[in-house]
């Protein structure tokens, strides 16, 4: 617990005075409360930023140029939808945002416009009148808006031109969970009182663009725990200014919460303009630090005398949650009536032992549920999916958000891989994402601009569950990247869909899709249930590996290898459903999956999975292994670089081992270990380490000895009351750190071997 | 507490007291039809009911418990009362057995006047070959929906292993 020194000393006032004045400018950064403008210019790209004109009278046309047009006229309504790009602004906590759109042609008379929040993605380039997206309509034409507006103003005839619109309420919730997709401009009126505005759009000059004048507290960042001996240390920094100051509000210091076993929760932060005290409790946080004094550091001790606080206890994991405040007491949070989600965070466990001792390497917020691998650049970035929508892309060094998370059409539900620019043909380091509103995304990763967007087909809705795999240009030759994927639509057994496009443009290749009942060479048309996993690419066959569910039989394949190039069958295999995806060798002269073990008849109850060791080349059946263990999560992982080879899977109730020595004349799959961990995640090792790592849903990652399964040390993510089902990990060998995502709506990053 | 009055007093205070017990009952009875300026009567508020399905099954009678090891979908569907003409924005939170958020979804529609078509919002959650069914995320689900941002309603769901 933090006390603030006594005033000590009997100094004349005026030498007093100039004491305080040198403390002051030496304590307290010269920086404050920020504000900050948005609006194209030379300076201020607005990358991510778009705006159009929705026209009742060309519903079909796509509006976007020098203007921006409101009109009542009858018969011919026009809306502008206006979004900005806030990636100046990535972490922050917002306090006040105003739209300004600016007036080129007034009215005839005086109106009513209203400023309402966006509900549904949409793109620029192909926004109409009836459509958001490619050939995705609004549900309600004209735009999907909230029914009541977040401010209204008066346009006069006569002016002002510039028109103000209070959207704090909606840009505070986009930095809180909600996406972002915007702002609808129209008329309150009912009565279409044949009135038009004309406003300037972002591809007019700087004057007459639309802006947003956003004002917030930075979060701190290099934000550190660091256990000791029945103590927590934090360090963090107070960030240099990025907007100009508002008033002659300063950074002044931090308020720290702290809470033992889970995050300090959403509903756990200070009030704008008031200090809570040290000690006070603020919702499931207790303030453990109150400093105005500019510092930078905190030693959580036995000095801790607060009720319901007290010192740290070796074992016992704190969370703590750093609010950067400013001289006027503003925070760095989102202060709103359902939680503010997203504050700078982090947690350590003191120990007697430095081994006994953990402490994450970041926490990040992400809304919403995730469970699958992060996807890396490493030593860079990681990409992480939500299933309310957002994409989230986090510093790999530090865990800030890179910028604010992108806003998608729908949930994400699966792995989206990230290729380097180096690698990738499109020369940008980009994401390729499917979501489940049925688009398929390439997103630059270093910008967050979108640059292509599809709906595979032209009419209706994909569904789509699993991730895309990506072909490289570099390695396979062609002329570009190609992106795989399967759909998942319920509806039919027979009649899913493997898609390939062009990874530079989104355009469908030549065969695709492959639509069920799918011909084959040499055994007729097979059909194509639902595809739940995500492809994978073998450049040695020049094949890409597909896992579908069969129909809860062996009657129709579930494993399929597609040739890239012409969308001919390869290989078939009916092992039964399958919703994980296959893994190959390094050398690739094995593929390995395993089935989810259905009970097949009506029901179709998910059982236990049967592991099989499969010929790339034909698809036959090398070995198998009948787990007793449920159904297999995600993913086998294999290792070594050549035969024997170690087989890595997790089942409901452990994790487990094979030994499978391919070189000989009939393999035989063989355990060599088998250890217990709740509801295990898929595991993470790779070839010349020690561990395999494993989630789990105790709400933490066990790390394993890779040779005898023994389970060696547990690094917590959440075991309080909150806790949370930890995902599949992936490795960053660049950082030595691993990171995971749990169902407590959180990233995690930690430093590995524990 | 009632007391006794004298006699004309009484009868007017029995008067009184009779039209604020009437306009009392009115206005709690739920039977008060029209507004304090006798014009239309305020709407009521919008309200939302949960139904649950497996996609999958030939009938759903008000089922709340489903095999997450079976289900390939569940649909969650929202029925709305009384929602008020114009365009709305629903928004269905999926959370979790003990509470933290699974999932997040929007929906827009739009009521016309004179409409009497029922408002139903069906909302898929896929189950088979999801977490849900690979890490076993089983126990008591719950749903809830807001209009415009209200909490409407929320309802229970199990799934089961």
């Amino acid at each position: 617990m933090f006390r603030p020194d006594p005033v000590i000393g009997t100094q004349t006032s005026w030498r007093r005075w100039c004491a305080l004045v040198t403390a002051l400018l030496i304590a307290a950064p010269v920086i404050a409360r920020e504000q900050i403008v948005l609006q194209k210019s030379s300076t201020d790209p607005q990358a991510r930023g778009a705006d159009a004109t929705l026209n009742q009278a060309s519903p079909n046309s796509n509006n976007v140029g020098d203007t921006l047009t409101v009109s009542s006229v009858t018969g011919a309504l026009e809306h502008a939808i206006v979004e900005f790009d806030l990636s100046r602004i990535p972490n922050v906590g917002v306090k006040q945002a105003t739209l300004t759109m600016n007036v080129i042609t007034l009215p005839s008379g005086n109106v009513t416009y209203g400023a309402y929040d966006v509900a549904n993605f949409w793109q620029s380039n192909a926004v109409t009148w009836n459509t958001r997206v490619a050939t995705t309509a609004w549900a309600t034409a004209g735009g999907d808006a909230a029914t009541t507006a977040t401010d209204t103003q008066p346009v006069m005839k006569n002016g002002p031109r510039a028109i103000a619109f209070d959207i704090t309420a909606d840009v505070q919730g986009w930095y809180n969970g909600n996406p972002n997709y915007g702002t609808l401009i129209k008329d309150t009126a009912k009565t279409n009182d044949q009135k038009l505005t004309v406003f300037g759009s972002s591809e007019a000059s700087n004057a007459t663009s639309p802006s947003l004048t956003v004002q917030f507290v930075q979060n701190v960042t290099g934000l550190t725990a660091t256990p000791g001996n029945g103590s927590v240390t934090l360090n963090w920094n107070i960030p240099a200014l990025i907007g100009t100051a508002v008033g002659t509000e300063k950074y002044t210091g931090v308020l720290i919460l702290r809470r033992t076993g889970s995050p300090v929760d959403k509903t756990s932060y200070p009030t704008d303009g008031n200090d809570p005290g040290l000690c006070a409790t603020v919702s499931t946080g207790v303030v453990v630090f109150d400093d105005a004094t500019g510092k930078t550091s905190f030693t959580d001790n036995a000095s801790d005398t607060c009720a319901g606080a007290g010192q740290p206890v070796n074992g016992t994991t704190y969370f703590y949650k750093v609010f950067l405040r400013d001289s006027s007491n503003y925070y760095s949070d989102q202060d709103v009536a359902n939680g503010s989600t997203f504050t700078e965070e982090v947690s350590a466990t003191p120990g007697a032992t430095t081994a006994a001792q953990q402490t994450t390497d970041w926490i990040a917020a992400t809304f919403a549920t995730d469970l699958a691998s992060p996807s890396l650049i490493p030593g860079t970035v990681a990409a992480v999916g939500s299933e309310s929508n957002l994409l989230f892309f986090i510093n790999a060094a530090t865990g800030m958000r890179e910028f604010v998370p992108i806003s998608l059409g729908g949930s994400i539900a699966s792995r989206s891989p990230v290729i380097d620019a180096a690698s990738s043909s499109t020369a940008q380091d980009i994401d390729y994402v499917t979501d489940q509103d049925g688009l398929v995304y390439a997103i630059n990763t270093d910008t967050g601009v979108i640059d292509w967007v599809v709906n595979p087909i032209t009419t209706g809705t994909l569904s789509l569950q699993g991730g895309p795999a990506v072909q490289l240009e570099s390695i396979a030759g062609g002329t570009n990247d190609v992106v795989f994927f399967g759909t998942r639509n319920t509806g039919t057994t027979t009649g899913n869909q493997i898609f390939g496009l062009n990874g530079n443009t989104g355009a469908n290749l030549s065969w695709s899709p492959l639509t069920g009942p799918i011909a084959t060479t040499n055994k007729g048309s097979q059909d194509l249930d639902i595809i739940n996993s995500t492809p994978l690419v073998d450049y040695v066959h020049n094949v890409i590996w597909v896992t579908s569910r069969s129909a809860c039989g062996t009657t129709q394949p579930s494993l399929w290898s597609i040739n890239p190039t012409t969308g001919a069958t390869k290989a078939i295999a009916n092992l039964g459903d399958i919703d994980a995806s296959p893994t190959l060798t390094f050398s690739s002269d094995v593929l390995f999956v395993g089935t989810v073990g259905d009970s097949g008849g009506g029901t179709c109850t998910a059982g236990n999975s049967t592991i099989y060791a499969i010929n790339p080349t034909t698809g036959a059946t090398i070995a198998s292994y009948a787990s007793t263990d449920g159904p297999i999560v995600s993913y086998p992982v294999v290792l070594n670089s050549a035969s024997p080879y170690v087989v890595i899977f997790s089942g409901t109730t452990a994790v487990h081992a094979l030994s499978i020595d391919t070189s000989r004349p009939t393999p035989v799959f063989a355990q060599a270990w088998s250890t217990t961990i709740a509801n295990p995640s898929a595991p993470i090792s790779y070839t010349g380490s020690s561990y395999v790592f494993v989630g789990s849903s105790d709400g933490t990652i066990h790390e394993l000895n890779l040779t005898t399964g023994a389970d060696i040390k547990d690094q917590i993510c959440n075991t309080g009351a909150t806790k949370g089902t930890v995902g599949d990990p992936s490795i960053d060998e660049v950082m030595s750190r691993i990171y995971v995502t749990t169902t407590d709506q959180r990233a995690y990053a930690f430093t590995i071997p524990f | 507490m009632f007391r006794l009055m004298p006699a004309t007093q009484s009868y007017r205070n029995s008067m009184f007291l009779a039209a604020v017990v009437l306009l009392a009952a009115l206005q709690f009875s739920g039977c008060q039809m029209t507004s304090a300026d006798g014009g239309t009567p305020p709407p009521a508020a919008p309200s939302a009911t949960f139904s649950f399905c497996d996609k999958e099954a030939p009938s759903c009678d008000n089922e709340t418990s489903f095999s997450a090891t079976a289900t390939r979908d569940l649909e969650v569907k929202v029925s709305w009362q009384n929602v008020p003409v114009g365009n709305h924005i629903q928004t269905l939170e999926i959370l979790l057995p003990g509470g933290n958020l699974y999932q997040q979804t929007q929906m827009a529609f739009g009521v016309q006047q004179g409409s009497d078509e029922p408002l139903v919002a069906i909302q898929t959650l896929p189950v088979a070959g999801t977490w849900i069914q690979q890490r076993h995320l089983i126990g008591e689900w719950t749903a809830r929906v807001s209009l415009d941002g209200q909490v409407v309603a929320t309802q229970t769901v199990e799934l089961t292993p």
